[in-house]
């Protein structure tokens, strides 16, 4: 099995647009490669990220066609950082908006982390629509995954995961996900900016075995801290909109479908 | 960083998919070693895709 492959060349996009989803929303897409190529869709993780140009250079660009998006809310997407409407059903609702307003018929779905998740949804939304899938990072939105993010990590990560909860007083620190998210949707900077910085710190540290201070520190950028926090937390809160164990039990409408996971240990 | 066990409950769920479970992958989209493995991933899907018969300029 070829388990590894070098990145393909740096591209720039062929073309680019927006979309407007709602009457809040618009998306910024963008098209890289063969435009007679096999179309591909590629979702980021977060919730809350945006698309890197790295993202682009997983394909090889003479076979596929690639679009890339930025999810409601995120990246260059508009309005910036807005949660209001920003759920699973719509995000659902927006990728399929999209490929319609491409003209494509099928395409081959692809994700990791958050973006894991959200491929899965889709494609058992709209199987029809879907030429195959590759997730990558598994997440399924179940309360036990949540659980493990909070509190399971402290198994792999004790020193962030000590520093995370001993930002919060002794008396919050059984429910962490309800404490950090009322103070990083707070509106006063003094309670959100150190809530979320403790939350991004964690999460950085605790992302890659690989973590370095720099590596950190580039998550902690003032204008995306609070954002960020605050769309993972929103989510987390309401359990990624979905109810517990729906991906795996939905997998019945999805298995015909070409598909590849990859999990690192 | 997400969990093995949850990828291998899917896998069992999606028997006809391939499991591929890499020794370390950290959990971003642009570090080498998931970046890497996706790219590989959709080398595999290619080949698997021109084999049902499709290619580019259909």
């Amino acid at each position: 099995m070829l388990e590894r492959h070098p990145l393909f060349p740096e591209v720039e996009p062929r073309e680019t647009g927006k979309l407007p989803v709602d009457n809040r929303h618009t998306l910024y897409w963008e098209r890289v490669s063969n435009p007679k190529g096999v179309p591909a869709l590629f979702l980021h993780g977060g919730p809350g990220g945006g698309i890197r140009p790295a993202n682009r250079r997983n394909y090889d660009p003479d076979f596929f066609d690639v679009t890339l998006f930025d999810q409601r809310g995120c990246g260059r997407s508009t309005p910036l950082n807005e949660l209001e409407g920003n759920d699973t059903r719509n995000l659902i609702e927006d990728i399929e908006k999209l490929r319609k307003h491409l003209g494509i018929e099928k395409w081959l779905v692809a994700g990791g982390s958050w973006g894991s998740f959200l491929s899965l949804a889709y494609a058992q939304a709209y199987p029809e629509r879907c030429l195959g899938l590759i997730v990558r990072g598994i997440f399924t939105g179940g309360d036990d995954e949540i659980h493990w993010w909070y509190y399971g990590i402290r198994n792999l990560f004790p020193e962030a995961w000590e520093a995370f909860a001993n930002f919060l007083p002794p008396e919050e620190r059984r429910d962490l996900l309800g404490a950090y998210h009322r103070r990083v949707i707070s509106d006063d900077p003094k309670v959100n900016f150190p809530a979320a910085e403790a939350l991004r710190t964690y999460s950085g540290w605790t992302q890659s075995f690989r973590a370095t201070e720099e590596t950190v520190k580039a998550l902690l950028a003032p204008e995306m801290c609070v954002p960020l926090a605050r769309f993972f937390t929103h989510f987390c809160v309401n359990r990624f909109f979905m109810p517990p164990g729906a991906i795996v039990a939905g997998m019945p409408k999805i298995r015909h479908l070409p598909g590849i996971i990859v999990q690192g240990r | 960083m997400t969990r093995a066990e949850i990828a291998y409950k899917l896998a069992k769920a999606w028997p006809e998919a391939e499991l591929q479970i890499v020794i370390e992958a950290g959990h971003n989209s642009t570090e080498t070693v998931p970046a890497e493995s996706l790219t590989a991933a959709c080398e595999r899907m290619k080949a698997r895709l021109i084999a049902t018969g499709l290619k580019p300029g259909n």
